[in-house]
């Protein structure tokens, strides 16, 4: 099993020198592709390579030049790897608008440092039968791009043998985390987010390969008697949480049984569910997807008394489906659906008497020790209510 | 025209005229708070709101509200309020005006010249997405229904029919949601006829904005600004286009008197972004001092409607959501801008960064930029907010608009 | 059984012994120090310096609890503790029917929320920002030139309110001095300062959602400050109790946490 971690975890060090060198050998076209829900089967489907931009823990220098100082860090992360020539391997972009940043921002990337292919898909910000038609028209638009781009007619059957690939990967990244989440302490979360996270790095053939190499030796694997309180973390930030971070919630005393990252939880919660029309199907897994701070669901704002948080109502099933005592929520600054939805978040957890604890976690970290004292504080509190 | 022939006066008769209707709007509110023999609704700038005139709804805006509000320096106590309830600072601060207000209501704490109570909400995500969780939360606390309105950025490359289309067929949703909402049945006579209204407030509301490519111009920025209230708020009714047809008529006049709105007019500049409301009349002196008169700025652009057909009425409506100015792309927002620096020949720009502001404020800098390397017009970007003066750093502030006053003067040498 | 608890703070360092006889009333002796770069050499000499006062020696003490920022770095001590859980063991003791504590020292603020035993339901702290601590009051005198300890009391003379646009600390300074340069009295400015303070602390109180009737205490450096203490019972709607020596009750409880461990 270490040998195949290993592997995995050496692409988060240098996570686009596989894409680079895949570029090499095959000739083929490589797309950034943001994280949050864009459809990479589409990009795999044209025979192109998707890469997730992620933005880096480096120092951001050249962004705040151009860009709000208060947007996420995310956001300028990645402007800033792009801004330093660090995704000039690129030949395009692509992302689904989910948030005003990611929305206003990526217009500004394109003009300062354009890419022979960028796209902007609109994912409706409420879905339901009037809106999906606009939906399978954007993924039909996305599909022309890319065949224009690319040269590669994307046929239906290419189209849902990609889905047929994508969705074996979600199934064996569910599977693994169903095992570390029944067996709590067989990996840790640091090295889990990382294996996710290489999923959106490499091709998905070579990652299924590992994949499965991995699960063959942690099915055998069984839980030592931990004796970390099980919690689950949520906030679903765009970037791939700190492995520092998380090493040291998990050395403090907490173990992590579940996460809704991007790169984690959320990236395999549910399939495309293949029914005839790939688009078709396509749209209704964003249709069923789970809930997101940067969705609409119209109809029940209005309740007598209780708080109304969907999302909320999502963390809470996560912790009860992995019998946590506790949620520890990942915020980065500057989120403004975030910011918004934990008005009412934090009403439902309180309403639910569930501990939670919040961590800001925005790259530039700084020193550890206010995270330790946060941390640690917060067991005290969760030992002593026992 | 020389120097010597031109009178200064700043007053408008258009001014009054627009106090009046102002005013008209908000008792009527009151009014029919007391009577509730009308529904109330409340709604954003862009979203498809012939369709609640066509029913009979009484309209009230948030977002004008907060102008209102930040211009009489009530918004900061009103953000506090949602401090107090959780809401972040760096949060769009017409959002937080908005819950503050509605949550001292809620409380019996009492806001400042409160909107009256709503009974339905609708939105449109086209000015921004945060515009809808924030409609949410009235939804939630006002414990009444909302009904959004999705409507995509608009990218080169997208099909017009398609995005029309696509907000056609939640138009036709969110009649079909009122008819059940109202107990009745929707007009389309009436819709015709208050399109056409609106018709021809837009085409009013133009003429007056087009009256400032005259140099020197009648009316500065900040003069016009409040008037895009009768376009915004009441263009389905005749009085708005009576408004403009008689501000035309007197801003034209002006022009044949040599009258001017300020004395020492040396530079024509432009202006980017919302107003900061709290802070009109520091800068207009400010301004003024420095011989900077504000010509004109694409913020009216929002407030343009200028899509309106009485000859396909709710396809039209549809359209004017659509293709709403600020869900277009940066590049088409840099041309107008462009265009207008060309047209009003302006020399200079001052781009207003609101800090709790991504739409407006995010593109800003590359569009200050192209203008600087295409007109070769210097620009400035000045830093404050929108309706929260807590944001706002006098010194700075005025102290570029100095070093732009300085630049100028040099170029003219 | 004598225990000792030691506080490193970012400027003091805090230690407290108590001695056990009968409860509470067998012996105690507190000192205090700044804390300087050498942790663990300042944390022995303010321990040592607690002992002296009742000629007691390192030998004597059976169970050490370290808290604050510079815990981990005390390699003599038994036990280390958060200052969250002992500050509120320190509250409990003192006012027992206290459930909201406010600590604000040099550039920490926290907010803890307990329950009817002094056990932590709840808390919050400052986040990578010094503008509602005592590091805000501290750059707030050198820029208005006036002793720190009188700052407060200079700001009750107010009698203009002005409102100051700066958020943060750093740009707080440059608002100042052009803010005299415009001949704004002192104290208005001191005012307007301590209200941003304040607000800051109180922003931070609300996000532990407190209870409209709990009793509060203030503790740590800032609570010497009148006007802070003054504005935020203001804000609070409610008397604010503020111990003799607000900057030793974190020391004492890691004291009291160190009695109780096994």
């Amino acid at each position: 099993m270490e040998k195949t971690l290993a592997i995995l975890k050496k692409i988060i060090e240098q996570p686009y020198s596989r894409a680079a060198s895949w570029k090499m050998e095959t000739g083929g076209k490589v797309i950034g592709c943001a994280p949050m829900y864009f459809p990479d089967e589409m990009v795999h489907a044209a025979g192109a390579l998707p890469v997730a931009l992620f933005g880096s823990n480096d120092a951001i220098t050249l962004a705040d030049m151009h860009l709000m100082t208060n947007a996420c860090d995310q956001v300028r992360s990645t402007f800033d790897m792009l801004l330093k020539g660090k995704y000039d391997f690129l030949d395009g972009v692509a992302a689904i608008c989910v948030c005003d940043q990611v929305r206003f921002f990526m217009e500004v990337w394109q003009l300062d440092h354009p890419f022979p292919f960028f796209h902007q898909m609109w994912r409706p910000y409420r879905m339901d039968s009037s809106t999906r038609p606009f939906l399978v028209s954007e993924l039909k638009r996305l599909k022309s791009n890319l065949e224009i781009f690319t040269g590669i007619k994307i046929t239906p059957e290419a189209l849902c043998e990609s889905i047929r690939i994508y969705n074996e990967s979600r199934s064996l990244m569910r599977r693994l985390n169903e095992l570390r989440r029944m067996r709590p302490g067989i990996m840790t979360a640091a090295d889990m987010s990382k294996i996710i996270a290489a999923s959106m790095l490499i091709p998905i053939e070579d990652h299924n390969k590992l994949m499965k190499e991995l699960l063959f030796k942690v099915e055998k694997e069984t839980s030592k008697g931990d004796e970390r309180i099980k919690i689950v973390v949520a906030g679903h930030p765009c970037a791939i949480p700190n492995g520092l971070l998380l090493d040291l919630v998990e050395d403090l005393g907490l173990v992590i049984v579940d996460d809704d990252f991007f790169s984690g939880g959320r990236r395999f919660a549910t399939d495309v569910v293949l029914n005839g029309d790939p688009f078709e199907s396509l749209a209704n897994y964003y249709m069923e997807a789970i809930p997101c701070t940067t969705s609409h669901f119209p109809g029940n704002w209005i309740s007598e008394g209780k708080s109304y948080s969907p999302y909320g109502d999502y963390v809470i099933e996560m912790m009860k489906r992995g019998r946590a005592d506790a949620v520890v929520l990942l915020r980065l600054m500057s989120c403004d659906p975030f910011d918004l939805e934990f008005v009412f978040l934090k009403k439902k957890l309180a309403e639910r008497n569930i501990p939670y604890l919040t961590l800001f976690i925005d790259h530039s970290l700084g020193p550890l020790e206010p995270i330790r004292t946060r941390v640690q504080a917060f067991i005290e509190t969760l030992k002593a209510s026992r | 025209m020389g120097e010597e022939t031109l009178k200064v006066n700043q007053r408008l008769e258009a001014q009054k005229r627009l106090g009046k209707l102002i005013q008209g709007h908000y008792s009527y509110a009151r009014e029919v708070e007391k009577k509730k023999d009308q529904l109330i609704a409340w709604t954003t700038s862009g979203a498809p709101n012939e369709i609640l005139w066509t029913m009979d709804f009484f309209v009230q805006f948030p977002e004008a509200y907060a102008a209102t509000c930040g211009a009489k320096h009530a918004a900061h106590a009103h953000c506090v309020i949602t401090e107090t309830h959780g809401y972040e600072r760096h949060l769009c601060t017409y959002c937080r005006n908005s819950l503050g207000s509605t949550l001292a209501e809620i409380e019996g704490k009492g806001a400042f010249d409160p909107l009256a109570r709503p009974d339905f909400l609708l939105v449109a995500n086209n000015s921004c997405i945060l515009i809808t969780k924030w409609w949410e939360h009235l939804s939630h606390y006002w414990k009444i229904p909302m009904i959004n309105i999705d409507s995509p950025l608009i990218v080169p490359g997208m099909d017009q029919k398609e995005i029309v289309d696509h907000v056609k067929r939640q138009c036709m949703d969110l009649i079909n949601f009122l008819e059940g909402f109202t107990g009745k049945k929707f007009d389309y006579d009436r819709l015709k006829e208050i399109v056409a209204n609106g018709k021809r407030s837009a085409e009013g509301y133009r003429e007056v904005l087009n009256a400032n490519r005259h140099d020197p111009v009648p009316a500065t920025f900040f003069d016009l600004i409040g008037h895009n209230f009768p376009n915004l708020v009441l263009r389905f009714k005749p009085e708005a286009e009576e408004h403009y047809k008689m501000m035309k008529a007197e801003l034209e006049q002006r022009i044949s008197d040599g009258i001017v709105p300020m004395p020492n007019m040396k530079y024509r500049l432009y202006w980017d972004g919302v107003p900061y409301w709290f802070a009109i009349r520091n800068l207009s002196e400010k301004l003024q001092s420095l011989g900077m008169c504000l010509v004109t700025s694409t913020y009216f652009e929002v407030f343009a409607f200028e899509r309106l057909d009485p000859s396909r009425p709710l396809d039209s409506v549809a359209e004017n959501t659509a293709m709403f100015y600020l869900n277009r792309s940066v590049n088409y927002k840099a041309e107008v801008t462009e265009k207008i620096f060309k047209d009003f020949h302006l020399d200079a720009g001052v781009f207003a960064y609101a800090l709790s502001c991504k739409p407006f404020s995010i593109s800003m800098h590359y569009i200050a930029d192209t203008i600087q390397k295409k007109l070769s017009a210097p620009v400035t970007i000045i830093e404050g907010d929108l309706v929260d003066e807590t944001f706002y750093d006098e010194e700075r502030n005025n102290m570029k608009l100095q070093a732009l006053a300085e630049t100028l003067a040099a170029k003219k040498r | 059984m004598i225990v000792a608890g030691v506080d490193v703070g970012s400027q003091t360092t805090k230690a407290v012994i108590l001695g056990y006889g009968q409860g509470f009333g067998g012996f105690y002796s507190e000192a205090m120090k700044p804390t300087g770069i050498d942790v663990p050499e300042v944390s022995k000499m303010v321990i040592g310096e607690a002992l002296e006062k009742v000629q007691l020696s390192f030998a004597n003490v059976d169970k050490i609890v370290s808290t604050g920022y510079g815990r981990i770095s005390i390699p003599f001590s038994t036990r280390t503790i958060t200052e969250i859980t002992c500050n509120a063991a320190g509250v409990h003791q003192l006012y027992p029917d206290v459930t909201l504590a406010i600590d604000v020292g040099g550039q920490d603020s926290k907010i803890i929320k307990m329950n009817s035993e002094g056990k932590v339901l709840q808390f919050a702290m400052n986040d990578k920002c010094a503008a509602g601590t005592g590091k805000f009051l501290e750059i707030a005198a050198q820029a208005l030139e006036i002793p720190l300890d009188d700052l407060g009391k200079i700001s009750l003379r107010s009698r203009r309110r002005i409102t100051m646009s700066s958020i943060c600390t750093v740009f707080a300074q440059t608002e100042i001095v052009s803010l005299i340069a415009r001949r704004t009295d002192k104290e208005d400015i001191a005012a307007a300062l301590h209200e941003a303070v304040a607000n800051r602390i109180f922003g931070l109180i609300n996000s532990v959602n407190p209870e409209a009737k709990a009793r509060v205490v203030m503790t740590g450096g800032v609570a010497r400050n009148i006007a802070v203490v003054k504005l935020l019972e203001r804000m609070l709607g409610r008397e604010i109790l503020v111990p003799d020596n607000p900057q030793i009750v974190t020391a004492l409880g890691a004291a009291l946490m160190a009695e109780n461990l096994d």
